[in-house]
């Protein structure tokens, strides 16, 4: 065959498919081979001689050049590990630092890769979308949606093909056993067309069932005849038992006592029990929407894109339709616009940024794992320099050379990477058991297939990286010439690359080391919150009164108020809305005599004592007490400041009157803002009335501030209860200390887990620069013994050890805070009370980190110092 | 030297397309083209080896110590290789074996014709 003939040249080319070592043994023997076959072929003049040769050789080729690359790598693991072995020190530190990099991606990832990632567990889930109504400029905030305006929707889309109308609202079930109470979903028909499901036992409702209105022309909620129980709900109350399908259940809701026929039991995991912000609901009613309320926008519209539609046509076409109400309903729908938004993205919008800012920190976390990896392996590389140096001049080619290192560097991040995913698969259920509640889709996260792939892939990567780096640090091997590979050259092999890594090791851990101290900030000023209120030795114990107390709230406030006041260890009780709890509609408020437009203030009904039990703050004037009976005239009110604030600029409001729901009421006291809703929120206005002066069916909440352990009253407070109504449920037995405590435990955990991050890279970066500091001294050795010789000082030799991490911590701090102060408006909706550029926070970033450099250069400095100039002399 | 210690059966069973490698060196050392067409001559054409497998066997024999590259034959671009002893021990004891398990076909009388052992 000619050198240049085209046969030959396209067998080289597929010779190429065999590792280099293979083609440089055999590869002109093969190709000499191959043309004898070719000729041998062509001289019977049959072509197709000639293309079976051709095939063979490539169908061969294919099949074994693989295997010759296995043989290859698993000879090079082989080489790998027999290295390592001699050198346990290098593989320990190595796989630890990678399988806490790693391992702490891979928990992170897991959560991310649930929460955020992965589609919900619905059938296209990617085809639902959430549709709020958006209040008029400039507010534009977004709201729930109308049970009219849905109606109106639905009657004219074309975009969506099934829409749903989801409200929630607790539930008592009566009969055997303790009453208890449980979250219910009211739905209407096209529910399970949204969220499609097969019940586990028994049906789902029937569009008959779906037609009865959800309330009667009266007013009053119609009986709903049907219920749909959760999978959880059926085991736990009715002990999983298929007769109970086709059989009554008892339940009390706001009105008189219902009796529902339950038709079936739905799937342990279906996704649509989650759709409410405030729970898991636990059973399901149907009923059609109200086409008379038209302002209420409370409840939740899903609906399920048409086939062949998007979310911006389907948009397009809503904004169209809510013009055409706007118009047709000024009063009620003027300025209102629509809004859809995919399913996925309104579930995790509030968790989003927390999880990437997590995944965000155990990516540096890994950037600085993979950073002592690389500098572990330079140091050993350039041990090895001669030797590699005298394989090359032996005929080893740089390629070989080079796939050793990588091979070597994988094995160890392979290694490590086991055991990080081993860690990951250990800590996710503590982390998950350790989140705050309101993270979405926990239940979802473990460690599946998905996170193996990722912890492989960036194990895989973290190896091949490291390894090219290392050995690329070493240089030009081959114009080395033996003097220049054993003298001084040897040692600045990486050096300054291992310089600079230790530089971004610090770097990044200073970024984090800031972003923790912010989240440690932000916890101090959320716990330093003013409450407005004590919290210390208050219970709050939710009540359910069934239907015989209907029309008598007053009577059974007092009943229970009477009771428990009277018991021993309670200083004072009041029923009314817990703090950090949902609730209180806003309502139209005007002050009488003045033009000005009302006011939207959130009307709180609470008893005579129910402010002193909360510690509420009196800043003028009284509380309630017994003279404010329902048929007190004037009627009276207690404001909160930022009332007073909103309705008498500067003023006095004390004695003044306000105008609502048809009547007039004096404020009789003014009171410190209390936080009632969201702790982070700042209290908005706020009007207590006395609950008895109202007509609200609403005994929700009884409040008991007491003079020891508040739980220690609770058995008396159940037995003064059941006294007075044996069927009367208490749900909800919590401390405000507890609840307190709940409400702070989001942003505690953002600080420990930041924290936590934090400390890791710490770690690590002490591990970078204890590894530099060592290396040089190593290396500086005779250096050290000659100066020791001309009289250096031991103070002298640990400056020299010490102006060497300077030169690392120093350009790191400055890049960290650079870099920091470059993410600030990144981690700016991550905190709350503190500037993302708190300059107390940077300061103690930078000492942190500087005492961190001091420790990790203690070890090194000390044994530079105990050089002896003798046998430094004569070992250099 | 080391071959001599160790024991052919180790070796055992050897794979069909490596045995037939083994067999055409029997009879004196050989250049790859000149094993790949005895072998494709000796089995009818059954045994068609392509120089990617042949290459692989006989690193595979090499490393193992069952061939030698023979100075002796080789040109330029071509290496001629031969048997070592230990080589021809284990070529033998698949021989061997092979012939064990035919007999005891012919016994169950599972090859017509040949009647029993």
């Amino acid at each position: 065959m000619r050198p240049s003939s085209r046969p030959e040249r396209w067998f080289r080319a597929l010779l190429g498919l065999f590792p280099a070592e293979f083609r440089g043994d055999f590869g002109d023997e093969m190709a000499a081979d191959f043309r004898d076959q070719r000729d041998a072929a062509a001289s019977t003049g049959r072509r197709t001689r000639v293309a079976r040769v051709w095939l063979r050789t490539v169908a061969d080729f294919a099949r074994r050049a693989p295997l010759e690359h296995l043989d290859v790598l698993g000879r090079d693991v082989g080489f790998a590990i027999r290295v390592l072995r001699r050198r346990p020190a290098l593989a320990v530190t190595a796989i630890f630092t990678v399988a806490v990099a790693v391992g702490l991606n891979a928990s992170v990832f897991s959560v991310v890769n649930a929460v955020l990632l992965r589609s919900l567990p619905i059938e296209d889930s990617d085809q639902l979308v959430r549709i709020f109504e958006v209040s008029p400029a400039p507010d534009s905030e977004l709201q729930g949606a109308s049970s009219a305006n849905f109606v109106d929707w639905a009657a004219r889309t074309r975009t969506l093909d099934a829409m749903t109308l989801v409200g929630g609202d607790d539930l008592t079930l009566l009969g055997s056993g303790d009453p208890e109470r449980i979250l219910a979903m009211e739905v209407s028909d096209g529910f399970f067309k949204v969220f499609p499901t097969q019940p586990r036992a028994g049906r789902l409702f029937t569009a008959d069932e779906a037609q009865q209105p959800a309330r009667t022309a009266s007013g009053r909620r119609a009986q709903a005849r049907s219920i749909l129980l959760s999978h959880d709900l059926w085991l736990r109350r009715f002990g999983g038992r298929s007769d109970v399908i086709g059989t009554t259940v008892r339940v009390q809701r706001f009105g008189p006592d219902e009796t529902l026929e339950v038709i079936g039991v739905l799937e342990p995991d279906f996704a649509g029990r989650d759709l409410l912000p405030w729970g898991r609901a636990e059973a399901w009613l149907v009923g059609a929407p109200d086409v008379g309320q038209r302002r209420a926008r409370y409840l939740n519209a899903f609906g399920r894109l048409a086939p062949g539609a998007s979310l911006h046509s389907a948009q397009a076409e809503f904004d169209v339709i809510a013009g055409q109400l706007g118009a047709a309903y000024p009063k009620e729908n003027g300025g209102y616009g629509v809004r859809l938004a995919p399913l996925l993205d309104t579930i995790v919008k509030d968790v989003r940024r927390q999880l990437w800012f997590l995944f965000g920190a155990a990516f540096c976390v890994l950037l600085i794992g993979c950073a002592n990896l690389a500098n572990l392996l330079i140091a050993h590389e350039s041990t090895y320099r001669p030797d590699l140096a005298t394989r090359l001049a032996l005929g080893a080619s740089r390629a070989r050379l080079l796939r050793q290192s990588v091979t070597q560097s994988v094995t160890l991040a392979v290694l490590g990477g086991g055991v990080g995913l081993l860690m990951a698969i250990l800590t996710v259920p503590t982390l998950v058991a350790a989140a705050p509640p309101g993270i979405p889709r926990l239940d979802e996260v473990h460690t599946d297939v998905g996170v193996v792939a990722f912890t492989i892939v960036v194990s895989l990567l973290a190896g091949v990286g490291c390894g090219l780096t290392a050995h690329f640090s070493l240089g030009r091997l081959e114009r080395q010439t033996s003097s220049r590979l054993y003298g001084a050259d040897r040692r600045s092999g990486g050096r300054r690359l291992r310089r600079i890594i230790a530089v971004a090791e610090i770097a990044i851990a200073l970024v984090l080391a800031v972003a923790a101290g912010l989240m440690v900030q932000t916890f101090r000023a959320v716990a330093a919150l003013p409450l407005g209120y004590d919290p210390a030795q208050v219970i709050a114990v939710g009540l359910a009164p069934g239907e015989s107390w209907n029309r008598r709230k007053n009577e059974l406030e007092a009943g229970i108020l009477d009771r428990v006041a009277a018991l021993p260890g309670v200083r004072s009780a009041g029923i009314g809305t817990r703090p950090l709890s949902p609730g209180g509609f806003g309502t139209s408020i005007e002050v009488p005599g003045r033009g000005a437009p009302e006011v939207s203030i959130s009307v709180d009904p609470v008893t005579p004592g129910f402010l002193e039990a909360l510690g509420a703050h009196l800043a003028k004037g009284r509380f309630f007490d017994q003279t404010d009976t329902a048929n007190a005239a004037p009627r009276s009110a207690v404001l909160n400041e930022a009332a007073v604030r909103l309705l008498w600029p500067g003023g006095d409001a004390v004695g003044r009157f306000i105008r609502f729901d048809e009547r007039e009421v004096q404020i009789v006291g003014v009171l410190a803002d209390v936080r009632r809703g969201e702790l982070e929120t700042a209290p908005a206005p706020t009007v207590y009335v006395p609950s008895s002066q109202t007509q609200t069916f609403r005994v929700n909440n009884l409040l008991i501030r007491t003079v020891g352990d508040p739980k220690a009253v609770i058995p008396a407070v159940r037995a003064a209860i059941r006294g007075l109504d044996p069927t009367l449920a208490l749900t909800r037995i919590e401390t405000l200390d507890e609840t307190l405590h709940q409400a702070r435990a989001p942003r505690r955990f953002m600080m420990q887990l930041a924290g936590i991050f934090s400390i890791l890279a710490l770690a690590l970066a002490m591990l970078g620069i204890y590894g530099v500091a060592a290396g040089s001294v190593i290396e500086r050795v005779p250096e050290i013994g000659i100066r020791m010789t001309c009289g250096a000082t031991t103070g002298h030799v640990v400056g020299i050890v010490a102006r060497q991490v300077a030169w690392i911590v120093g350009p790191g701090i400055l890049i960290g805070v650079t870099g920091a102060a470059a993410l600030s408006g990144t981690i700016a909706g991550l905190v709350f009370g503190v500037k993302p550029t708190d300059p107390a926070t940077y300061l103690t970033a930078c000492v942190s980190l500087m005492a961190a450099a001091l420790a990790a250069c203690a070890f090194p400095a000390r044994r530079a110092a105990a050089i002896d100039p003798v046998v430094a002399l004569r070992e250099g | 030297m080391e071959s001599r210690q160790r024991d052919p059966a180790g070796c055992l069973p050897l794979t069909p397309a490596l045995f037939h490698v083994l067999l055409s060196l029997v009879d004196g050392q050989k250049h790859g083209y000149a094993i790949l067409k005895e072998v494709a001559e000796r089995s009818d054409g059954s045994v068609a080896l392509s120089t990617g497998t042949l290459y692989g066997i006989i690193k595979r024999l090499l490393a193992d110590g069952l061939i030698t590259q023979s100075a002796l034959g080789s040109t330029d671009r071509r290496n001629a290789y031969r048997l070592t002893a230990f080589g021809r021990k284990v070529a033998l004891g698949e021989a061997e074996r092979l012939e064990s398990l035919l007999r005891t076909a012919r016994v169950k009388k599972l090859i017509p014709g040949t009647g029993g052992a």
